[in-house]
């Protein structure tokens, strides 16, 4: 268990957005953060220091300059969740296409079902 | 063993059939006794069965805002025990389903408000025949005052869009999780181990966050009860007083200030606009919502009033 300050929280969380957020998503909350964390704000009035300001603004910013590009998007991804407990792969392994991604995953019951009777059927002499 | 139906201050009533919202917000004059009456007449109004109670006890003046002036009993008759029950000391409104307990103006009466006062009133507000009780609590974040606001669910913060507010707000906001640590703290008997984290935690990093990870390090059992305990802790907030389109913004930034730098989560409930007749009413002693129901500061008040019943259904 972890509680997560601001430098510890990853960029989605840090936009307040899901991983699954879309570029408009991203870009609304971009500014929304930007909005909140400026100096004329009053939102953070006497609780976030100057320097604790200038640190989530600067975060904020290249939170936004990575999510909003989809190949950094992409590396960010597998570079913080991949290898992580909560992160589960859809799909055993992807096939694409230009227009859409096809995730294809084992047929789980047809393989236990083949295991099943390789096991069980007898061994041809 | 639940801590929640131990501690007297801290809240366990939800649902639909008994709920205690508490108003408040540290600053003085942000509009919390204009907020309870209006919230308390809008309810009245759908439910049939709300009552209001004026806790503030610096200076009550909840019955003003009804267009009530003088009444025989209030909550210091309560309090100094000339009437055995809460339910003694109240008094009909001029709104059907509206009941109300004057607060006093008995200067004693806040030297005289110890702390088995304070819990045998938690106690009677607890059990209040009502199905909604709303408390309009003071100004400041004495233990009364965020005792008062622990025990409700919800606690709605009011805060207008000027620094001092939000700096009062967040002070407030600080106290009530200083007070929730500080009764989990004692009821699990965990004095010791809080007093030496608390002490290893450098002066430039005093911050709830570092707290918490200081207990995870040397306890993970206590830290996840003292975060459950903070995530448990779900108030409101209410901007009143909004005169652009920045102030009905900042209620949203204002939640993810809280969020990020106090671990809680906030909800925001609305805006309400600021409108010059509400103290022309005032001055008429009479009640505004029931001069301009058909106002936009009546339209923000209904709508938060929906969304607090849905939130509890």
């Amino acid at each position: 268990m972890k509680i997560k300050n601001v430098k510890d929280m990853d960029y989605y969380e840090l936009l307040n957005i899901s991983r699954t957020a879309t570029v408009q998503e991203i870009e609304r909350a971009y500014h929304f953060c930007k909005a909140t964390y400026q100096e004329d704000s009053i939102a953070h009035y006497s609780l976030v220091s100057e320097k604790e300001r200038k640190t989530i603004l600067d975060r904020i910013e290249k939170a936004y300059q990575t999510l909003s590009d989809l190949n950094k998007r992409k590396l960010y991804d597998l570079k913080m969740f991949e290898s992580k407990e909560d992160y589960k792969e859809k799909a055993f392994f992807r096939k694409s296409t230009e227009k859409l991604v096809i995730e294809d995953t084992i047929d789980k019951v047809s393989f236990w079902r083949k295991l099943k009777y390789k096991l069980l059927s007898p061994k041809k002499k | 063993m639940n801590a929640e139906r131990i501690i007297p201050h801290l809240s366990m009533h939800k649902g639909r059939d008994k709920s205690i919202w508490a108003v408040g917000g540290g600053k003085g004059g942000t509009g919390k006794s204009f907020i309870s009456a209006s919230l308390a007449i809008i309810l009245a109004d759908l439910e049939n069965d709300v009552a209001l109670i004026d806790a503030d006890l610096g200076g009550p003046n909840l019955h003003t805002f009804l267009g009530m002036k003088e009444t025989n009993l209030d909550l210091g008759d309560f309090i100094s025990n000339k009437v055995p029950h809460l339910k003694d000391t109240v008094i009909l409104t001029p709104f059907k389903g509206l009941k109300l307990i004057k607060g006093t103006e008995n200067l004693l009466f806040m030297a005289n408000l110890n702390y088995y006062k304070k819990l045998k009133l938690i106690r009677h507000i607890k059990t209040f025949d009502a199905k909604r009780v709303i408390v309009d609590i003071g100004t400041g974040a004495s233990y009364n005052c965020v005792d008062f606001f622990l025990l409700s669910n919800p606690g709605i913060l009011v805060v207008n869009p000027e620094p001092t507010s939000i700096e009062n707000a967040y002070y407030f906001l600080k106290s009530c999780i200083i007070r929730i640590l500080k009764l989990y703290t004692d009821f699990y008997n965990i004095q010791d181990l809080v007093n030496k984290i608390s002490s290893h935690i450098k002066d430039n990093s005093k911050s709830i966050y570092s707290f918490l990870n200081e207990i995870i390090s040397h306890d993970k059992h206590y830290a996840h009860i003292f975060y459950k305990a903070l995530k448990k802790f779900r108030p409101c907030l209410v901007i009143n007083k909004a005169r652009s389109e920045r102030d009905f913004l900042l209620g949203q930034s204002i939640v993810d200030v809280v969020k990020k730098y106090l671990v809680v989560d906030l909800n925001f409930l609305g805006a309400i606009p600021y409108d010059e007749r509400v103290h022309l009413s005032l001055r008429s002693m009479t009640p505004y919502m029931s001069v301009y129901p058909d106002s936009e500061v009546s339209h923000s008040f209904k709508s938060i009033v929906n969304k607090l019943v849905y939130r509890e259904n």
